[in-house]
C-alpha cells in the first residue's frame, strides 16, 4: 500500500513537472507562432481562435534556411561517418586486443565533458590558423569539433554494447572457425552493434541539429546560429520553425527507440 | 586428423610464467583432459594450441607440423567456450554453416553436413531458433555442432561445461564424449572439475604451477596419484601418518604397507573406500553421512581424523559413540616422505 501511495505521489510530481517545463513551454510557443493575435491578447479562452501557418511557410520558403540546413545535413553526416570511422575501429581493437587499455580510453572520451567548447575551439584554432588557415575556413571542419564533442557519449553506447556482446569470444569463436578480421568485423560484429550504431547515430543527429557554441565562436552559418538569426529578423517564422525542429528531433527520437524495442534486445547497457 | 605435440612450451606474462616448459603429446582420436586448479595454466595451454597466444619458448606440432607461426585461422582447429559465444545475429542453423561457408563449401554440402550435425547434437527442432531463445545445454550443444562442422584437425574444448546446472553438465557430458568417438577428432578438454576429467577422458593431464603433475588414464590418477597434489586434488584423500620399519616396508595403521626406500616418517594417502572398519578400540565413530549406496563414515582417535565409506547395508553395525579400529584394504598407498616429495 505505502509504495502504492509513494508511487502515485511520484507520478503527480512527474507528470505535473513534464507539463509545466515541457508541454506549456512548447504550447506557448506554438500560440506564439502560429495565433495571429497580440501575445497581451493570449488567454486561455481564445486558444483555438485565429490559428495560421503562414509563418512557417514563409521561413521554409526563405533560401538562407534551406542552405543552412543542407550545411548542417551535411555535417551530422559528416559527422556520423568520422566518429564511426575513427572509434569504431579503436573501440573494437581495444575490447577484443587490448582490455587493458579501457580505463584510459574511457576516461580520454570523456575529456570533452570536461573541457568547455571555448576553451577547444580557441586551442585548436590556434593551433591550425598559422599552417592550415584553408581547414577553419571550411564550414564542414566543424564536424570534427563535433565528433570530439560527441565522444563521451558515442563512444559509451558503442563499448557498452561491445563488451554486452562478448567481442573477445566472439572473435577468438570466429577466428577458430576460420575467419579474417575483416570477416569478423563485417559478418559478425556490425550485424550484433547495429543497435548501438543506431543510437549513436541517433544521438549525433540530436546533438549536431541544435549545435550553437561552437558554430558561433567560429563564426560559421549553421541552421542553429540562422535560427537565432531568425528569430531577430522575422520573429514568429523564427519560432515556428524552432517549433517545428523540437517536434521532428522528438519524433524521430521516440519512433527509433521503440523500433530499436521491438527489435528485442537488452537496451538498458547502451541507455536506451 | 592428427595427432597433437607440444614441446617445451613455455609463456611467460610479464614476469609471471604461466606455462613453465610444459610437454604433452595427444595420440590421433583421443580424448586428453587438462585438470588442475584456477591458475594452473591449463586454460593458457589451450589458448596456445588455439593460437590465441604465442609461445615464449617451444614449439606446438600437429601432425608433425609446426604451427607455433600459423595464426588461429589458418589452424583449422575447432574451439568450445565456457560461455558459449554463439553469434547473436544468427540461427542455431546459421551459426552451424558459418564456418563452412567461409570455406566457400558447395551448397549442398553445406546443407547436408548441417542437418547431419543438427541429428547427432539432437538439435533439428531448434535450428531455426537464435541463440538467445536456446537453453544453455542447447547452446552448448550447438557450439560443439559449430566447432566440428569443418571437421577441424583438433578439437579444444575451454570448460565447457562449466556455465551449466548439474543435470545438464552430466548429460552433456556423455553426449560429447560420444560425439567425439564418432568424429574420431583429437581433443583437449579443459576443465577444473576432477569428475568431469575422470569421466570423459582417455588421459587426464594434472596441472599445477605450470606443468604436468602426472599424466595416465583416468584409472592411473585415481588409484596411483604419484604425489601429494594428484592426491589431495583428484577426490577425496584421508592423510595418516605412516613410520618406516625396514627397507621398503612401513607400518600405517599398525599394518605393513610397501612405500619407498628413503625417509623414516611420511604421510599414507588413502581414499575412504580403501579403508574399512572393525570393531576395536582406537578410534571413536563420530559422525555418519548416508550418501544413498554407501555411508561415510568419520571417525577420530586422539591424533586423527578419517572419512571412511562403507556400503550402506554394513553402516549399521557403527553407531555413533562405537569403538572400532580401521583395516586398510590395500598394502601399497601413495607414501610422501618428509624428506622429499614423491614416492
Amino acid at each position: 500500500m505505502k509504495s502504492k501511495f509513494v508511487s502515485n505521489i511520484f507520478a503527480i510530481f512527474f507528470g505535473a513537472a513534464l507539463v509545466s517545463y515541457f508541454f506549456l513551454p512548447l504550447l506557448a510557443m506554438g500560440r506564439f507562432a502560429f495565433q495571429v493575435t497580440p501575445v497581451i491578447n493570449l488567454t486561455w479562452d481564445n486558444l483555438f481562435e485565429g490559428w495560421k501557418f503562414d509563418s512557417i511557410t514563409r521561413a521554409l520558403l526563405n533560401p538562407k534556411v534551406l542552405e543552412t540546413a543542407t550545411l548542417t545535413g551535411g555535417l551530422t553526416l559528416l559527422t556520423i561517418f568520422i566518429t564511426l570511422l575513427a572509434l569504431l575501429p579503436i573501440a573494437t581493437f581495444v575490447e577484443v586486443a587490448r582490455p587493458g587499455w579501457k580505463p584510459w580510453l574511457t576516461a580520454v572520451t570523456i575529456l570533452p565533458w570536461i573541457i568547455p567548447p571555448v576553451a577547444l575551439v580557441v586551442g585548436v584554432a590556434a593551433t591550425f590558423r598559422p599552417f592550415a588557415p584553408w581547414f577553419l575556413s571550411n564550414p564542414l571542419s566543424l564536424s570534427f569539433f563535433y565528433a570530439i564533442w560527441m565522444l563521451p557519449f558515442s563512444y559509451r553506447a558503442i563499448a557498452g554494447q561491445l563488451s554486452m556482446i562478448g567481442a573477445k569470444t566472439l572473435f577468438e569463436a570466429s577466428q577458430s572457425l576460420g575467419a579474417s578480421t575483416l570477416s569478423f568485423f563485417f559478418k559478425v560484429l556490425l550485424p550484433n552493434i547495429r543497435n548501438s550504431l543506431t543510437v549513436a547515430t541517433l544521438l549525433i543527429v540530436a546533438a549536431v541539429t541544435g549545435e550553437f557554441t561552437f558554430a558561433a565562436l567560429l563564426l560559421k552559418q549553421t541552421f542553429p546560429v540562422y535560427l537565432i538569426d531568425l528569430q531577430s529578423e522575422d520573429v514568429r517564422s523564427g519560432y515556428a520553425l524552432a517549433l517545428l525542429v523540437i517536434v521532428a528531433t522528438a519524433v524521430l527520437l521516440s519512433f527509433v527507440t521503440s523500433s530499436l524495442r521491438k527489435r528485442g534486445g537488452q537496451f538498458n547497457a547502451i541507455g536506451v | 586428423m592428427s595427432d597433437i605435440s607440444l614441446i617445451g612450451v613455455t609463456k611467460n606474462f610479464g614476469n609471471e610464467t604461466a606455462l613453465n616448459d610444459f610437454s604433452l603429446s595427444v595420440p590421433q582420436g583421443q580424448l586428453v583432459s587438462l585438470l588442475g586448479p584456477s591458475g594452473c595454466g591449463k586454460t593458457t595451454a589451450l589458448r596456445l594450441i588455439a593460437g590465441f597466444l604465442e609461445p615464449t619458448k617451444g614449439e606446438i606440432l600437429v601432425g608433425g607440423f609446426d604451427v607455433t607461426q600459423i595464426p588461429a585461422a589458418k589452424r583449422g582447429f575447432g574451439m568450445v567456450f565456457q560461455s558459449y559465444s554463439l553469434f547473436p545475429h544468427l540461427t542455431a542453423e546459421e551459426n552451424i554453416q558459418f564456418g563452412l561457408k567461409l570455406k566457400r563449401v558447395g551448397r549442398s554440402s553445406v546443407v547436408k553436413r548441417t542437418q547431419e550435425l543438427l541429428e547427432l547434437t539432437a538439435m533439428t527442432e531448434h535450428r531455426k531458433k537464435y541463440p538467445h531463445q536456446l537453453s544453455g545445454g542447447q547452446q552448448q550443444r550447438i557450439a560443439l555442432a559449430r566447432a566440428l562442422a569443418t571437421e577441424p584437425k583438433l578439437l579444444l574444448l575451454d570448460e565447457p561445461l562449466s556455465a551449466l546446472d548439474a543435470a545438464v553438465r552430466d548429460q552433456l557430458r556423455t553426449e560429447i564424449r560420444n560425439l567425439q568417438k564418432i568424429s574420431g577428432v583429437t581433443t583437449i578438454f579443459v576443465t577444473h572439475d576432477q569428475q568431469e576429467a575422470l569421466s570423459i577422458s582417455d588421459q587426464v593431464a594434472v596441472m599445477s604451477n605450470g606443468r604436468i603433475e602426472q599424466l595416465g588414464t583416468p584409472e592411473e590418477i585415481y588409484t596411483k596419484p604419484q604425489s601429494a597434489f594428484v592426491a589431495e586434488f583428484v577426490g577425496t584423500n584421508n592423510r595418516i601418518s605412516a613410520q618406516k620399519k625396514t627397507g621398503t616396508l612401513w607400518s600405517v595403521l599398525n599394518h605393513l604397507v610397501i612405500g619407498p626406500k628413503a625417509g623414516k616418517t611420511g604421510t599414507a594417502y588413502l581414499r575412504p573406500e580403501e579403508l574399512s572398519l572393525v570393531k576395536g578400540d582406537t578410534f571413536t565413530v563420530t559422525s555418519k553421512t548416508y550418501q544413498g549406496s554407501f555411508t561415510r563414515v568419520q571417525v577420530a582417535s586422539s591424533t586423527e581424523t578419517l572419512q571412511i565409506d562403507l556400503n550402506s547395508n554394513q553402516s549399521g553395525k557403527f553407531a555413533i559413540g562405537a569403538k572400532v579400529d580401521v583395516k586398510l584394504n590395500r598394502n601399497d598407498p601413495l607414501i610422501v616422505t618428509e624428506e622429499r616429495n614423491s614416492k
